[in-house]
């Protein structure tokens, strides 16, 4: 990955990085994305192109599409770092 | 004479005992985040039917326990708490155990030594100079130096069976979705599980059999596991079929030694036994990598400084808002595995390494329902070393990821594993993983049992047993 791609790359993840994270992270990506090459001829012997995003088949993972009402709102609201009648402050982003 | 473990909460001064020996053992160790035992009414309650009623059990900090923090070992979450318990928690609860606090961890669960933690890197009960594994290393660490019982971990790639079998006790990653997920900080959602750590066999079905079970607030989840119902496993060693993985002469000495010794119990009880290899564990790592930080990328992309955790005072835009808030908050670790999610997701590289992970992991999957047509359990190492050592002295971030290769296969292909100390070698614990279908867990368990009649654990000579 070159040193555009990782800044791309960077800005997806909205990840600001200094220029001395910029060097060492591209190296060490890097040197994932070598060893992640492997793949690459296991993947041409494999005869399937059968994929697998969950381990277990056949359960079904969607729910029936419903409104419930949390069973305590306040409990959460109250986690909030500064609370003002149950609105939560957010630092001024203006 | 040792006090029972369900004793240790029942009254003021017991507690008073019981939190300044678990102090005083911790303050070398750092395997606790949190610690704030109370009294437990379920303590030595005769009528309680619940084999863990007034039992202390340690949580790993990404599950959620109500009113205590839940940091995930991130300075991102360092002072958030919790307001509800992982379903996990509220069944342990439910059954009389008493929750006492919260455990060290690799940051977001990204690590092998907990040294990724912006909080606390937990030492080896056995050795200071070592790591206690990672990434639940507080919860294994807690367990082998008798401060609790039981922990609960969660073991994305792993970090369940590590830290135990560096530490000494049983580590289970159950089947996927046998343990609803909700209340666990996700990481990678298609691999992560909630795992048990425990002292002995017994103790860890015990938690088990509690937190299994299908969950509403799970769609994942099965119901195969229903508490109460565990299926018909086999307890003897002798009408079991096993592969035992072939020797990796690269392994280190102790590691290929409690495989022997492994093999010799079977092979005495009269077991069926047979040499297999696993050609797919050259790129286990790969696949597990590369599927692992895409499903990270994603899930960590709600860490932006407005709905939860630390955030910087001031900003110029929302935008910079989330940028701030997650440069500054959270570790190298993390960010490099958010790096390489979003890349190996991004169009253009896509089929390159998700597409082809995702290929590869159907292969896995299939190749390992074929092992289990022929074999009830698979021995293999659970990690090429035994305990490796603190700082630069160990292994290097990128090492560690290649020989996460034994336990990544069990997450991958959704299926339980079980961690099972075998004895001590230079001092340091050492031990096999027992793989098995899905569905499997309570059949691993019973194996374990017998294995550890055969092979008897120890406690590490500078922590021993206080309570049992």
């Amino acid at each position: 990955m070159g040193e555009t791609e990782l800044s791309i790359t960077a800005a997806l993840a909205k990840l600001d990085l200094s220029e001395e994270e910029h060097q060492r992270f591209a190296d060490e990506v890097k040197k994932m994305l070598s060893y992640f090459d492997i793949m690459a001829e296991a993947d041409a012997e494999s005869q399937s192109s059968d994929t697998v995003t969950m381990p277990i088949r056949g359960v079904d993972a969607l729910r029936e599409d419903s409104k419930y009402r949390f069973c305590d709102a306040d409990t959460l609201i109250d986690r909030g770092p500064e609370i003002e009648d149950r609105y939560i402050v957010i630092p001024n982003v203006l | 004479m040792q006090a029972d473990w369900n004793t240790v909460l029942a009254t003021a001064e017991t507690l008073k005992e019981y939190r300044a020996g678990v102090e005083a053992r911790d303050k070398d160790l750092g395997a606790f985040l949190h610690f704030s035992p109370s009294i437990s009414t379920e303590a030595e309650n005769p009528g309680s039917a619940s084999a863990i009623s007034g039992l202390p059990i340690a949580i790993k900090d990404n599950l959620a326990v109500t009113d205590f923090p839940l940091t995930c070992g991130s300075r991102l979450l360092e002072h958030f708490t919790s307001p509800y318990d992982a379903t996990a928690v509220e069944r342990l609860k439910a059954a009389g155990a008493s929750i006492v606090g919260k455990t060290a961890m690799d940051e977001f669960g990204m690590g092998s030594a907990t040294d990724t933690s912006a909080l606390s890197e937990t030492k080896n009960p056995w050795d200071p100079n070592r790591t206690a594994g990672g990434s639940s290393g507080g919860s294994a660490a807690a367990v082998a130096a008798g401060m609790v019982p039981a922990a609960l971990g969660s073991d994305t790639g792993g970090s369940v069976r590590q830290p135990a079998s560096f530490c000494g006790v049983y580590g289970l990653k159950p089947t996927y979705g046998a343990v609803s997920r909700f209340g666990l900080v996700a990481y990678a959602s298609s691999l992560d599980t909630v795992g048990v750590i425990a002292d002995t066999p017994d103790r860890l079905e015990a938690v088990f059999s509690v937190i299994a079970g299908e969950d509403a607030k799970d769609q994942t989840s099965i119901a195969a596991f229903s508490p109460g119902k565990p299926p018909v496993a086999p307890s003897d060693l002798s009408s079991l079929r096993v592969g035992i993985l072939q020797a990796d002469e690269s392994d280190e000495p102790g590691v290929r030694e409690a495989m022997t010794c492994v093999e010799d119990v079977f092979r005495t009880a009269g077991t069926e036994v047979e040499t297999v290899t696993l050609p797919f564990l050259e790129y286990a790592s790969a696949v597990y990598y590369t599927i692992a930080t895409a499903e990270a990328g994603a899930n960590l992309a709600r860490f932006d400084g407005i709905r939860y955790g630390e955030r910087p005072l001031y900003a110029e835009n929302p935008d910079e808002l989330v940028r701030l808030s997650r440069s500054t908050g959270l570790g190298d670790e993390v960010k490099l595995r958010i790096l390489l999610g979003t890349y190996v997701l991004r169009s253009g590289f896509h089929d390159q390494y998700y597409g082809r992970a995702q290929r590869l992991r159907a292969r896995i999957i299939q190749d390992m329902q074929d092992l289990f047509s022929r074999f009830d359990l698979l021995v293999s190492p659970v990690f090429p070393t035994l305990a490796f050592k603190l700082g630069r002295d160990g292994l290097t971030p990128y090492q560690r990821k290649q020989a996460d290769r034994y336990t990544t296969v069990a997450n991958l292909a959704g299926i339980p594993a079980l961690a099972i100390p075998t004895g001590v070698h230079d001092g340091l614990p050492a031990g096999v993983q027992i793989t098995g279908p899905a569905g499997g867990d309570y059949a691993l368990i019973a194996a374990a049992k017998a294995l550890h009649q055969a092979l008897p654990p120890a406690a590490p000579a500078t922590y021993p047993r206080i309570w049992s």
